[in-house]
């Protein structure tokens, strides 16, 4: 294949780019090199939470999961991943990072990530707000509930096949910097375990 | 009012298909740029023929496989970024038939 | 190994040591240049139509370099022949660059001026160049580049004696007009070579230059040298003065690939087997930084080659593949061999 017509039949049409190519000397970086295309949608942003929706497919389905990743709407002609980057933008939800499939010896296993900003929890006894990183569930939920949106179908696609499967798990992750890990640690109502064992020891400590 | 485009006389290409990517050399002011596979495309296209024929042709090519180069506006933003590189230039139907007649 | 780099099927890019002209005496030399033209140099009518055929088989860009090109008879007809055809860099020191030639090199269609400098007043880069008043030259070159719109560039070799003026020299740059600075590192070649222990700096002192490095508001700083050592073999292309095909100007003291007067560079560049050896990428270590921000792995194969003796071995210039290599001990010499697979392992 030596025509851009041939080529983007086999390989998909990316956002159109076309730039100065900034030559150094003997190399340079700008010549285009064909690694991985980045994401389509905006950039996501900085967020204090990830959420993660981990599972696992059959080489078929991996196929058809990525044919439905870059396949546009018929109707709006929107990739499926731009439309649920702007749903969770739209709903201030956060950003949709990508959905990745493991690069090596576990290639079936899918992960679908997505960045989020929780809403601030504060009252007039706080020193400072207090975040609330469970709103993502919720937030996903109501989105998941607006069954006329292009980003609520695509979301949903995505969710039918990882609610389907046997190997499904989800994960939330906190950025470290950003909490107040010995509050959480010694609450028991979030953490019953750690909390008792730091109020009874001192061994946690040196775990910790 | 309808449009045609064109490459820049002087303008090389210089196609990279196994690095999916084409660089184009603009002689004056000297300029050397990389095409994306969408940009070279649509660069390809413009051989003079109207703006509505040539984004005809680009979804016809891209339609089938998808991608983000598929949305509405990558066309047009394809064309912007030619035009502000010195690739391309357009020319208005009517001046283009005064000018033959 | 089995690591490989991104694939060209021809060369885009070329780079052109026009040739080993030059009238300064620096003491890094790496084409050991002298005053007149070296017997067997090609003429400027053998160079036009070499670049005419290097254009029609794909090339669209020059980097022209000796020597001194300005030095050299004819190459303002070189430069005009390939204007029209390919975007032209040229890396000067500037000596005899006057405003009015570099009006004409912007009327010639000149793509960029890249100049150097060795240091940032007189006194250290007139002792470089071993050549009094080549600084004011250098100098002068520069504002005539920027005043006559072509885009410039300064370039500083790291060196022992470069290293505690990088932010003066990057100041003075930015002072003249200059779009970028690059920071180039030390090769162990022709001159070079010979006064490394004078020159040369350990890695923990590059990485201390290169750290308190602090660019001036409107200098960009290049960014595929040091510290980011790329391995650019894939893309690397390149013709000596006697028409020579040699793959990276950095490999000239190893490498002779052949004439590419005779036979075209294409062939050369799909056909002989050290050359595609180079460009693939199969070295013995990668560095993660190589691969993720350009795809290729193990660094510079010149120096890679000039340390270790092997084509595949890490560059020691790679902070990951360094591995205690001490780039102050100048390396020994390597024998200049032609092309061929028994250039492989060494």
């Amino acid at each position: 294949m030596t025509n851009p017509r041939d080529l983007i039949r086999s390989r998909g049409a990316p956002v159109p780019l076309a730039r100065p190519i900034p030559t150094e000397v003997r190399t340079d970086g700008g010549l285009m090199i064909n690694l991985l295309h980045a994401p389509y949608w905006r950039g996501p942003g900085s967020h204090p939470v990830l959420a993660e929706w981990v599972w696992h497919l059959s080489l078929n389905d991996l196929l058809a999961l990525r044919t439905f990743l870059v396949t546009p709407d018929p109707e709006t002609g929107i990739q499926p991943e731009a439309a649920i980057d702007a749903g969770l933008k739209d709903h201030g939800i956060g950003s949709y990072l990508g959905t990745f499939v493991t690069h090596g010896s576990n290639f079936n296993q899918v992960r679908v990530l997505f960045g989020h900003a929780p809403k601030s929890m504060t009252n007039a006894y706080a020193d400072k707000p207090a975040t609330d990183p469970a709103s993502f569930n919720r937030l996903i939920y109501d989105l998941l509930q607006k069954t006329d949106t292009q980003a609520s179908r695509n979301l949903r696609y995505l969710r039918r096949l990882w609610s389907e499967s046997p190997t499904r798990t989800e994960t939330r992750l906190i950025m470290l910097s950003q909490v107040d890990l010995a509050s959480e640690l010694s609450d028991p109502e979030n953490s019953p375990f750690t909390a008792d064992l730091l109020s009874t020891g001192t061994r946690m400590e040196t775990k910790l | 009012m309808p449009i045609t485009w064109s490459l820049k006389p002087g303008v090389r290409l210089r196609p990279i298909p196994e690095q999916e990517c084409c660089l184009a050399y603009v002689p004056r002011p000297p300029a050397l740029h990389g095409l994306n596979l969408s940009s070279w495309l649509v660069l390809t296209l413009c051989d003079g023929r109207e703006q509505r024929e040539i984004g005809r042709d680009y979804f016809d090519a891209v339609g089938p496989s998808g991608g983000p180069g598929a949305t509405p506006g990558a066309f047009d933003s394809a064309l912007i970024q030619l035009e502000a590189l010195g690739l391309i230039e357009r020319r208005a139907i009517e001046a283009t038939r005064k000018e033959t007649a | 190994m089995k690591h490989s780099n991104p694939v060209l099927d021809t060369p885009p890019k070329i780079t052109l040591g026009i040739t080993e002209t030059c009238p300064m005496r620096c003491s890094h030399c790496y084409a050991d240049c002298a005053n007149a033209p070296k017997p067997g140099e090609l003429t400027d009518a053998q160079w036009i139509p070499l670049i005419r055929d290097l254009a029609e088989n794909g090339v669209i860009q020059a980097y022209f370099e000796g020597g001194e090109p300005l030095a050299k008879p004819g190459f303002l007809n070189i430069l005009r022949a390939t204007t029209p055809l390919m975007m032209t860099l040229v890396r000067t020191h500037g000596i005899g660059l006057t405003a009015d030639l570099a009006k004409e090199l912007g009327d010639i269609g000149l793509g960029r001026g890249l100049v150097d400098l060795l240091g940032a007043d007189a006194a250290t880069h007139d002792a470089a160049t071993g050549m009094l008043g080549s600084f004011a030259q250098s100098t002068a070159a520069i504002a005539n580049l920027v005043a006559a719109g072509i885009p410039t560039d300064v370039l500083v070799i790291l060196t022992a004696h470069t290293a505690p003026q990088l932010n003066a020299i990057a100041q003075h740059a930015a002072g003249l007009g200059a779009k970028r600075i690059g920071v180039l590192r030390l090769y162990p070649l022709g001159r070079a070579r010979a006064a490394w222990s004078d020159l040369a700096l350990s890695m923990a002192a590059q990485t201390q230059a290169l750290a308190t490095l602090r660019m001036p508001k409107g200098l960009e700083l290049m960014q595929s040298w040091h510290p980011n050592n790329k391995n650019c073999c894939w893309q690397a292309a390149a013709i000596n003065a006697f028409g020579r095909a040699i793959g990276c100007m950095y490999l000239r003291d190893y490498v002779d690939f052949g004439d590419a007067t005779k036979t075209p560079y294409n062939e050369i560049f799909q056909t002989d087997p050290l050359y595609r050896a180079l460009r693939s990428g199969d070295v013995e270590e990668s560095c993660g930084d190589c691969s993720g921000t350009q795809g290729s792995h193990g660094g510079c194969r010149s120096t890679a080659y000039a340390f270790h003796g092997r084509w595949s071995a890490p560059d020691p210039f790679d902070l990951t593949l360094n591995h205690g290599v001490d780039l102050t001990v100048p390396p020994p010499a390597r024998a200049k061999g032609g092309s061929g697979a028994d250039h492989l392992v060494a």
